[in-house]
């Protein structure tokens, strides 16, 4: 298919959104299962992301308290008067 | 090079030790995945339970343990807060960290036994994995979580003996309560959510 028919195809898909978004397994419709599809969206997009983000935030943490701790000894050793 | 010199390179050398082990980091990582394996049987479970017409569970259907289960549950959650503490106590003296590795061992292992004690009871009662999506899912996502409660015993079993032996190290047992508390720390949501 060209890229013009692409384009077309997509276009005729915005202006239908219910068929755009039907599938296979959508066998209820109903509010409680419209519900858990975006239940389920938001957990399987959010959790890889936070999970990720938290264990980098704490390596970042552990960091930079032993640059903190490193900086200080070596203030302690510059500078034997202070404790 | 003379032997006092190579043991003098290795006490003044200059590198900083790392922000998170290896072992832990590793763990973490696999932690993640398995995390997201969970975070996908749950997203199919709760879509099929939203989808289902009709009750659920689907009528016919054994009711599942739930008070049981909660005892059970609050074994597990005490294990966890064991091995916590049986890490604080290796930090300082390693020898007395024997008897709290071992209980939460002993409360790990409980917890798997009492749960295969209710599978079988579920069974006897006509809940199987073909009966209902009710039964396949519960047996589905309740199964893969105690695998990996096995594992994390089998692992924790290992740390007890190579401390038993006077060779645990810091980085291992550190790595095994990542495990450990993946585990415990999973078992409450998914309670909720399939016993609920």
């Amino acid at each position: 298919m060209s890229a013009r028919g692409l384009l077309a195809a997509a276009l005729l898909l915005a202006l239908a959104p219910d068929a755009a978004s039907a599938c296979a397994v959508c066998t209820g419709g109903g509010e409680e299962s419209r519900s858990a599809f975006i239940v389920a969206t938001v957990m399987m997009s959010v959790l890889p992301l936070g999970m990720i983000g938290g264990v980098v935030w704490w390596v970042w943490r552990r960091t930079k308290a032993a640059d903190e701790d490193a900086q200080a000894s070596q203030g302690r050793l510059s500078n034997p008067g202070l404790r | 090079m003379p032997r006092s010199h190579a043991s003098l390179r290795v006490i003044t050398d200059p590198r900083p030790p790392p922000a998170l082990p290896s072992p832990v980091l590793g763990m973490l990582i696999f932690v993640i995945t398995e995390a997201m394996l969970f975070a996908g049987l749950i997203s199919a479970f709760l879509i099929v339970k939203a989808s289902s017409l009709g009750a659920w569970p689907p009528p016919g259907q054994p009711r599942l343990p739930v008070e049981e289960t909660a005892f059970n549950t609050a074994a597990l959650l005490l294990s966890g807060v064991v091995l916590w503490r049986a890490r604080r106590v290796f930090a300082a003296s390693r020898a007395e960290a024997l008897r709290p590795l071992g209980l939460a061992i002993g409360l790990g292992a409980f917890f798997v036994f009492f749960q295969g004690y209710e599978w079988a009871r579920m069974l006897g009662q006509g809940l199987t994995l073909t009966s209902s999506n009710h039964g396949s899912f519960f047996y589905l996502i309740v199964g893969i979580h105690a695998l990996h409660a096995v594992a994390g015993l089998a692992l924790l079993a290992n740390a007890w003996w190579r401390l038993r032996g006077g060779f645990l190290s810091g980085n291992f047992f550190a790595a095994t309560q990542v495990f450990w508390l993946f585990v415990v720390g999973l078992w409450p949501i998914l309670y909720v959510l399939v016993y609920g």
